[in-house]
């Protein structure tokens, strides 16, 4: 059994071939849409307390769903309330497409897992129902998964600054530290949740409006 | 057992080689040649998302729908091959929305010459190089230029201007290449298309045969080392043979 923290660590690493390079966490759509770079700390840590804790709730209540061998209707229920809570059309094809490519690994790297085969049938799964399968199939700490989707959307979006406003390397990597400490307060809770009604309804207007005027611009370097 | 083999999905077509070469005009060229006769789709990578597809759309040579972009993250080179996921996914439903199709071609955003596919997305790759890039581009080598299925030396109707004796660069080429094919291309030379047609229609008639492998070109830039003698020996690796050369050396892991 590969321990909890190295699966988690797996799971964020940029160099896992789930497509993640070619998506911003909404960054890109933030900086077109106006943002100046010293809102970006903010920004980031303003994500980490609202969306954020949306798609790491899911994930939660997924992994639970998952060891508990919830019914496809359960299942149901959960990306339904995953996709109340993420009302931009755009924000959820990103996280879809980051869900199939989480699939694809996780069937070539746990063949025997039935949540991530369930995963696979759903078609469009969206990434956090994706991640709960994974760490059910491997025992994930929930924990562990709720920091793991911290991290990634934190590293995904800062490290896109760096093609879209380049800075000091170093200076990001501040950024996303802040701004995983800015989540810390609410992990603890957050691992515990089991239902789908329990997840946070936490929005972001201005940014969900930067994701949909973005998915119609013309120049893109990221998906979303 | 040749059953088992023959594939069901659509035929992926790689479109590799640096920037400015004729890559999406050739794919132009392959729509209006081959469009009549198979049922196609196309998705570009770019630095900036859509210029390719838009180039392509506005050509009127593939319903627009089937022209598809997918986003790379400023880094057109992961894209094609340490995490082909988004051209992966973009395939997929590509294929899916307009089933069946027979060839899905896939061009990579203009890279530098070690940019090559890898074989987790595509199925066989062409490699352009063009006469204007200078004449001595063919001789270098390196991944794409020695070992994709295809190599295409395009604009040969430049070469007068360019100063670039096409035989030789050709014949460079093929060097290179131990013996795979080179085609010598001009959009203005009929007799050209038509070896590039067939050479494609050959290539899926291969694949849908099961008798066709997908290669991989590798990543590794041609480089030199000096030998004993103080001799300077220039080569490249393929990740599918042995060392080409017997003398011990430390590589670095990415080129």
């Amino acid at each position: 059994m590969v321990d909890s923290g190295t699966l988690a660590m797996l799971l964020a690493d940029a160099r896992l071939p789930t497509g993640g390079h070619t998506h911003s966490a909404g960054m890109e759509p933030a900086l077109l849409g106006g943002l100046q770079r010293d809102d970006i700390p903010s920004f980031l840590a303003g994500k980490t307390r609202s969306t954020t804790l949306v798609e790491a709730g899911t994930a939660v209540v997924a992994r639970h769903q998952f060891i508990s061998e919830a019914s496809p209707s359960e299942i149901d229920a959960l990306i339904a309330a995953w996709a109340a809570r993420t009302p931009s059309p755009a924000l959820r094809d990103a996280s879809r497409l980051l869900g199939r490519g989480y699939t694809r690994i996780g069937r070539t790297v746990w063949p025997h897992s039935a949540s991530i085969a369930f995963c696979a049938q759903l078609k469009q799964p969206p990434r956090a129902v994706v991640l709960g399968a994974i760490a059910a199939t491997t025992q994930m700490k929930p924990a562990d998964l709720v920091r793991l989707v911290v991290y990634e959307e934190v590293q995904n979006a800062a490290s896109a600054v760096l093609k879209l406003d380049p800075i000091d390397p170093a200076t990001v990597v501040t950024w996303v530290l802040n701004a995983c400490e800015a989540a810390e307060p609410f992990i603890d809770q957050l691992s515990l949740i089991t239902t789908p009604e329990a997840i946070p309804a936490l929005g972001a207007p201005q940014a969900e409006g930067w994701a949909e005027a973005h998915a119609v611009m013309k120049k893109r370097l990221f998906r979303a | 057992m040749l059953e088992n083999n023959a594939p069901s999905r659509a035929l992926r077509l790689g479109i590799a080689g640096p920037v400015g070469t004729g890559k999406s005009s050739l794919i132009a060229l392959l729509c209006r040649s081959l469009g009549e006769e198979l049922r196609l789709g196309v998705i570009t990578n770019d630095i900036y998302t859509d210029e390719d597809a838009r180039f392509l759309r506005s050509a009127g040579v593939l319903d627009p729908e089937r022209i598809r972009a997918v986003e790379t993250g400023a880094c057109p080179h992961t894209a094609i091959r340490d995490d082909v996921t988004a051209n992966l996914l973009a395939a997929e439903d590509l294929e899916a929305d307009f089933a069946p199709l027979d060839i899905v071609i896939i061009e990579s955003g203009g890279d530098n010459l070690t940019a090559t596919f890898s074989p987790a997305l595509v199925d066989a790759q062409i490699f352009v190089l063009d006469v204007a890039g200078g004449g001595d581009v063919a001789r270098k080598g390196g991944p794409g230029i020695s070992r994709a299925d295809l190599l295409v030396v395009n604009k040969t109707d430049l070469a007068p201007y360019v100063g670039v004796d096409v035989e030789t660069m050709v014949s460079d080429a093929t060097h290179a290449r131990e013996g795979r094919p080179v085609v010598a291309l001009s959009r203005t030379d009929d007799n050209s298309i038509a070896q590039l047609r067939l050479w494609v229609l050959e290539m899926l008639a291969a694949y849908r045969s099961g008798t066709h492998s997908p290669q991989d070109p590798g990543p590794m830039a041609p480089h030199s080392h000096l030998d004993e003698g103080g001799q300077a020996v220039v080569h490249t690796h393929s990740p599918s043979s042995e060392h080409d050369h017997d003398h011990d050396h430390d590589h670095p892991v990415r080129a």
